[in-house]
């Protein structure tokens, strides 16, 4: 932990000192003191703690003055230590770092500043300064020359003292050994499995059982950050049934609780006799573990969630080799939970992916295929979806040997709801066949039908209906907003744009549609379609339009004699048009023609 | 710390370091004391336990003050590792040095 203001001594196993002081002037100097007096507990004489302090401060200022601003939230590190010939210092920093030369000049003598660096190798034997990406590291050395100043050499205490430090830092040492080869020998182990088994309790329960083990923990819980991140929901507590228990944890309480207060400010804290768990922590519910220490995890910056190890004894002597084997374990566990939703939200979508293939099919296949009505007439539709399945629709019915409705319709939106809704709609003109020829009533009971069921999902549809009387060879139209019908004469002129007016189906319940009348000349044809064609777009931007959709209708009908080959043609035109711009909408049409 | 004004002489008194945490306040205060009488400023160094390069350069802003009118920075009784220090920078080519 780093206190602002401050320096913070971590240890002082095999015979060193390290400190991490907040990156200013203060906390650095209040360092430069302590090393000095540790020093001169040491037995370094006063002058070389003296010129210690300097070179120590000086570097400290170096790095606070150059620091950026994403380092300066960083500690910078001084580590000390210190042998009956030699004494050594490491200060590692968070700048952008520098380029040592080889010798420091001293800078003019009336210059206000460039000191340091000169003090520095001046005071020093080895001054070296290496550049890395997790830190820069200037490291200092110099023989003791306090030997001869400070008379008689350590005392017998001192000497067991040293002796104690020695032993213990030999302790340690074997310990970081084994916790490292305990920590290899589970990154072998578990990596085998990542991206491979989904089920996340069993990998969960199996690597915080062995870092139980391994870090002789009483009690663990892991909980994981909620959907929306408000919250750590208990995911596994160890043991089974034990002092912890399935408590969800709110990311608010972040002074109630260690592990909230831990995951916002994602940094490793402890608890035990120096900072006790709070009566409304949840993990103090039970009592029972004293001491602990919460370590959340992320991966690619985002919380994955906390694991904290629990013990009964007030001072478990939870060391760094422990606290590595927590995070090398819970590093794995933190990838682990990725791969395994990664895995999961791919197999979601191959499914949703295969069902909207299947909606897709089975939308085509309400589609006629092909409509045979008699000569000399031709009819012929499409549909294109922007989407797997979409909203419009296209019907041609045919009236037994009279006539034949022809219907477009847009559904509101795209995707599924307005694919199942166009379905819909579909049967409800097919089980009206008595108002075929009567398009415009048609409509009117439609809407009064379907109202409902547009209303309560808040959508709408428009709707172009036409009844082709092959007697009379009469058009009668109605429409519900929909595009205008395009009527092209059999010279392929353009006769009419009929344009009905009536409100889309849905939006109100009675509705009365009027139907135009038009003749439809030998050698004629009629465009019915949806605004996918006219609101179709060219890479630079540009809208189809109706004009030119009735232009190119006219071409068309000049270079083509059948329906269905007129209706290909346009569509293939109309892509030509716009290249590599995705279509945003459904593109839908019927041509009728008559010879 | 704190000065003291004697005719010509600005003492500044009560020094136990002259470091990166206080050498802008030093600076800020003497000069603030420095008027046209003043041709001396004699800091007591007696009891200055650490000076760093920040302390230096506020020592050398004040005597380019006193530079201009001709007067001197005096640097009291500095304790023997301080004397080092100053002697390696070859301060006392520039202020005067009591020992």
């Amino acid at each position: 932990m780093i206190i602002p203001g401050a320096a913070s001594l971590r240890s002082t196993f095999r015979s060193a000192l390290q400190i991490e002081a907040g990156c200013d002037f203060v906390s650095i100097r209040a360092a430069a003191e302590t090393v000095r007096e540790w020093l001169g507990e040491r037995g370094v004489g006063e002058r070389d703690a003296a010129s210690w302090e300097l070179v120590l401060a000086e570097a400290g200022n170096n790095a606070v003055e150059h620091t950026t601003v994403v380092g300066r939230e960083k500690p910078v590190r001084m580590e000390v230590s210190c042998s009956d010939r030699v004494v050594e210092a490491r200060v590692t920093d968070h700048g952008p770092g520098f380029d040592l030369p080889d010798e420091v000049a001293l800078p003019d003598l009336e210059s206000e500043g460039g000191r340091g660096l000169f003090l520095i190798q001046s005071l020093t034997d080895r001054c070296e300064y290496f550049r890395g990406k997790t830190g820069n590291v200037l490291v200092v050395s110099r023989a003791r020359s306090d030997g001869d100043m400070v008379g008689p050499g350590p005392t017998e205490e001192m000497l067991r003292q040293r002796l104690a430090e020695a032993e213990r830092a030999l302790s340690d040492m074997t310990e970081e050994l084994s916790s490292n080869y305990e920590s290899l020998v589970a990154v072998f182990r578990y990596s085998g499995e990542l991206g491979m088994s989904t089920n996340l309790l069993d990998f969960s329960q199996r690597i915080l059982r062995d870092l139980m083990t391994l870090t002789g923990a009483d009690g663990l819980v892991f909980r994981m950050a909620g959907s929306e991140h408000g919250t750590l929901e208990t995911f596994l507590s160890l043991p089974t049934g034990g002092l912890w228990g399935g408590e969800t944890v709110s990311m608010a309480n972040i002074s109630s609780s260690i592990e909230a207060h831990a995951a916002s400010c994602c940094e490793d804290v402890w608890f035990g006799v120096e900072r006790p768990l709070g009566g409304r922590d949840p993990l103090a519910n039970r009592g029972e573990l004293m001491t602990g220490l919460c370590h959340p995890f992320f991966v690619a910056g985002q919380l994955i969630g906390t694991v904290t190890l629990g013990y009964t004894a007030k001072d478990p002597k939870l060391t760094a080799a422990k606290v590595n084997l927590l995070h090398t374990f819970v590093d794995f566990l933190g990838i682990h939970i990725v791969n395994a939703r990664l895995l999961d939200e791919r197999t979601r979508a191959r499914v949703m992916h295969r069902e909207l293939e299947i909606a897709a099919n089975i939308q085509q296949s309400l589609l006629p295929s092909h409509v045979s009505v008699p000569l000399p007439f031709s009819v012929a539709g499409t549909s294109r979806s922007a989407r797997h399945v979409g909203g419009d629709l296209y019907d041609i019915v045919p009236s037994g040997s009279e006539g034949v409705l022809l219907v477009v319709a847009d559904v509101m939106g795209k995707g599924v709801p307005a694919a199942l809704l166009a379905a819909v709609f579909r049967t409800a003109v097919r089980s009206m066949p008595q108002l075929h020829n009567t398009p415009g009533t048609l409509l009117t009971r439609l809407n009064r039908v379907l109202h409902e069921d547009f209303s309560r999902v808040d959508m709408f549809a428009t709707a172009k209906v036409v009844y082709l009387d092959f007697a009379k060879r009469s058009l009668i139209s109605a429409s519900a907003g929909h595009c205008p019908l395009i009527v092209c004469g059999a010279g392929g002129e353009r006769m009419a744009s009929l344009d009905e007016s009536g409100l889309p189906l849905g939006i109100e319940l009675d509705v009365e549609y009027p139907e135009t009348r038009q003749e439809l000349r030998r050698g004629g044809a009629v465009l019915i379609y949806t605004d996918g064609l006219i609101e179709a777009r060219n890479p630079a931007g540009e809208m189809y339009g109706e004009d030119k959709l009735a232009w190119t209708f006219q071409d068309v009908l000049r270079s083509t004699t059948a329906a269905e080959q007129a209706g290909d043609e346009l569509l293939s035109r109309l892509e030509d048009y716009c290249g590599d711009s995705a279509a945003s909408d459904d593109r839908t049409l019927i041509i009728l023609r008559q010879t | 710390m704190r000065t003291l004004s004697e005719g010509s002489v600005l003492r500044v008194l009560d020094l136990d370091r002259l470091s990166g945490t206080n050498s802008t306040h030093f600076k800020e205060l003497v000069k603030a004391q420095i008027t046209d009488a003043h041709r001396v400023v004699e800091v007591d160094f007696t009891a200055v336990r650490s000076i760093d390069s920040e302390g230096l350069g506020a020592l050398i802003s004040i005597y380019k003050v006193l530079a201009l009118r001709e007067g001197r920075v005096r640097l009291l009784k500095p304790q023997a590792m301080i004397l080092e220090f100053l002697k390696l920078v070859q301060f006392e080519r520039i202020v005067d040095v009591v020992v």
